[in-house]
């Protein structure tokens, strides 16, 4: 748009100088012609007054017929030529008298010239013109454009009782206009360097121009995947509009894996291929532009709703059939989109994208490989991602003054006694509250201040384990169990434990789909070489399914706690339970009861037979120290 | 560079030889009457004055006048023995009066192209002149 508006006023300044040097052109052209004409003019008018003259003298002279007083008087006639030649000049070349004869050809009568004599009657051919001075008895001059030594022809018609008995010729030679050329030369020199110097300039700014633009461009462009750049983005930060576009935030699923487990290189090379891909889906007026990392903002040109959607969708699915390949490497990539179709309704662009940003979060959170847009979502809004960023901030403050607090709540046996417990993290505000981790976990997911988080957890929980022998149960997602940087951590700290390692137990989380159950089975049983226990937490919600109890080593099911809750009104839920008991002592497996909060859920769950409980009736979570 | 200079000596010949194409065309068209097209011409002299005044490439010309249809005088030079007989086309006016033969002229007049034909002349050699050509035709030499 605006590169355009540039375009058309270099375009247009361009026109402008061409039509003001076609003018100066045309202005030299029409200063000649003038001053030829003028030159001719002057040099007619004079010739015209010497002309009447001769034609006075001609009459004075002779009375009878010319062509019988000069045939038959030579003296006469060589006495007139004589005359004649005295109006003979440089410019003035040839003064002669011709006439008619009764075959219409003109010839000699007298002749003044000096060079190139001519005998008298001697024919001299000449065009049409000369006989039309018969009809019209006037006088006339001819520019001679095709007589390369002639420039004017001056004839004046000798009358005789109202006829033309003869004409007077006069020839001007082409040096007259080479006269006026030499008068014209500084003109027309300083008329050319004009020229070429206006010509000179338009070259110049044509070049500049042109180098302006491929230089621009060239900054605008992202070298590795030849998308547009963020400085594009900001360069059209306030003058786009904002009504005409969409905005998709796109973001390659587990990107870091691909550079972790290939190199940089593969990761460069896909990023490259995937942008091409998302470039080749798009239409000539949508904008593709790498954001930052794997991360793209896409502009597509408003037509409506489902054609932006159509759109996003057909690049995430053009993405999750393309394999990549790198040597034998063959790669599968996803992407997920966040989709703002209201960006009219922020302040400016930014915010428009920090609202596509959270859609992709959104749709990060959601599971990935997904599209989310804010079409159904009407209160989205700027304040949102202003409190995710507060979090993230308190969290990060958080870690580094020490404020992160593991609260430990108890899992017990039949008999009441302790068996384990599980690590529950806070943190301390500054001013001394307790922020629970449904209120700032999900903000910090996918961000470097959760894998810090993290961290501090398994250092808090080893760190317990040393000081106090106790079992504890470290809660993990699938996404922190296959990340490998994470977990080459906590293997690290297992390996200071040394035979304590084997008091740690990890719940695995089931709130996100497992895509790949071959590499969790590697890393739990990396673990298990430590003595380290698994459960699988929330089991009978979520993506749970019984193919992770066949494929994965499990020690412990950790039955949900709807399902607990649920126990005492629902026959249902209660069949359900003992069939998830029945499974887990088939298969060698121990089972836990969560959100035990009354005593007849108690009553009810130990009945059925679960090995281990917890709950707010047996036990809240507390700091040790508190317990 | 070199291109640049090569069009503008090219374009400034065909600028100077304007007139001499234009006399090229009409000797050619004046030899063709007085004996027919592409017809052999011998030409008494290759000085200046004759390559100044047309171009010999567009003619038949042979290096004998017996050879020769037509002939060409630029000068009053003896013509050789054995071609008195051959109608000569002749670049001066007052040539026609130097060579009996001489059946018509081309020159230049005051600036003007002229031609002459001389009918006697014409009617000795039995030429016969297109219409068009009547109103070249003297009578006399004046």
């Amino acid at each position: 748009m605006v590169e355009s508006k540039n375009r058309i006023i270099i375009v247009f300044v361009l026109f402008i100088l061409v039509v003001f040097l076609v003018q100066i052109k045309m202005y030299i052209g029409e200063t000649h012609a003038t001053l030829y004409k003028r030159l001719e003019e002057s040099a007619v008018k004079n010739m015209h007054e010497v002309a009447l003259n001769i034609d006075q003298n001609l009459k004075n002279q002779i009375e009878n017929n010319l062509f019988d007083s000069f045939k038959d008087n030579r003296d006469m006639r060589r006495e007139f030529e004589k005359d004649l030649s005295l109006f003979v000049t440089s410019k003035v070349q040839y003064i002669y008298l011709i006439y008619k004869d009764e075959k219409n050809r003109f010839r000699f009568l007298a002749d003044g010239s000096t060079q190139d004599k001519a005998r008298f009657n001697q024919k001299l051919d000449v065009n049409e013109a000369y006989l039309n001075i018969y009809k019209t008895k006037h006088e006339l001059s001819l520019t001679q454009n095709s007589l390369e030594k002639l420039a004017i022809t001056y004839i004046h018609p000798v009358l005789r009782n109202d006829t033309v008995e003869a004409l007077l010729v006069f020839d001007f030679s082409s040096t007259l206009t080479s006269d006026l050329k030499m008068i014209l030369e500084p003109i027309e020199a300083l008329f050319r360097v004009i020229y070429i110097l206006i010509g000179l300039f338009i070259f110049i700014a044509a070049v500049q121009a042109f180098y302006y633009y491929q230089i621009r461009k060239k900054s605008f462009i992202d070298i590795l995947t030849q998308t547009y750049n963020r400085q594009y983005l900001r360069y059209l930060w306030n003058k786009i509009d904002m009504n005409q576009y969409h905005i998709l935030m796109v973001d390659f699923d587990h990107f870091k894996k691909i550079n972790d487990n290939y190199g940089h290189s593969v990761g460069d090379n896909v990023l490259y291929e995937g942008a091409q891909i998302m470039q080749s889906k798009l239409r000539k007026d949508d904008k593709i532009f790498r954001y930052g990392g794997e991360e793209f903002l896409i502009l597509i040109k408003k037509e409506s709703v489902s054609v932006t959607e159509h759109i996003a969708n057909r690049i995430r699915l053009s993405i999750e059939n393309y394999i990549f390949l790198k040597d034998d490497i063959k790669i599968n990539l996803t992407i997920s989109i966040g989709l703002n179709i209201k960006p009219n309704e922020s302040k400016n662009i930014n915010e428009a994208i920090k609202i596509a940003d959270m859609m992709l979060y959104r749709a990060k959170a959601n599971g990935r490989n997904c599209i989310i847009s804010n079409y159904n979502n009407t209160q989205v809004s700027i304040e949102d991602k202003h409190t995710m960023g507060e979090t993230i901030d308190n969290v990060k403050a958080a870690i580094e003054e020490d404020r992160i607090r593991c609260y430990f709540h108890s899992i017990v046996d039949f008999n009441n006694t302790i068996y384990k417990y599980e690590a529950l993290v806070r943190y301390v505000k500054e001013d001394g509250t307790l922020v629970y981790p449904n209120h700032f976990l999900a903000d910090i997911m996918y961000t470097s201040v959760y894998t810090d988080l993290c961290k501090r957890i398994i250092d808090i929980c080893i760190d317990t384990v040393q000081k106090r022998k106790i079992v504890i149960s470290i809660n993990f997602s699938i996404n922190d169990l296959l990340d490998e940087n994470l977990m080459n951590y906590f293997i690290s700290q297992l390996e200071d434990l040394g035979d304590d390692s084997s008091l740690i137990s990890i719940e695995i989380l089931e709130d996100q789909e497992l895509l790949n159950i071959n590499m969790l089975k590697n890393v739990i049983d990396r673990f298990k070489t430590y003595g380290v226990k698994f459960a699988i937490d929330d089991f009978g919600s979520g993506y749970a399914n019984f193919n992770y109890l066949a494929e994965l080593n499990i020690d412990y099911i950790k039955i949900d706690g709807s399902l607990i809750q649920n126990v005492l009104e629902s026959q249902n839920t209660k069949h359900i339970i003992m069939s998830i008991i029945k499974l887990a002592q088939k298969m060698n497996m121990k089972t836990i009861a969560e959100f035990v909060s009354s005593e007849e859920i108690y009553e009810e769950i130990s009945a059925l037979g679960v090995d281990y409980m917890q709950g707010y009736y047996i036990s809240k979570p507390k700091l040790f120290g508190e317990a | 560079m070199f291109k640049f200079l090569s069009i503008l000596l090219i374009l400034g010949s065909l600028l100077n030889a304007s007139e001499k194409e234009y006399a090229s065309k009409i000797i050619k068209n004046l030899v063709e009457v007085i004996d027919k097209p592409n017809t052999s011409v011998w030409i008494d002299s290759y000085d200046t004055k004759v390559f100044g005044l047309f171009d010999l490439a567009k003619f038949n010309v042979v290096k004998s006048c017996k050879k020769a249809k037509v002939m060409i005088l630029s000068s009053e030079k003896t013509i050789p023995k054995g071609c008195n007989t051959k109608p000569i086309l002749v670049l001066d006016y007052e040539l026609l009066e130097k060579h009996d033969n001489a059946v018509s002229a081309f020159f230049w007049k005051k600036g003007r192209p002229n031609i002459v034909f001389i009918s006697d002349r014409i009617k000795h050699f039995s030429i016969s002149l297109p219409a068009s050509y009547d109103k070249y035709i003297e009578e006399k030499i004046w």
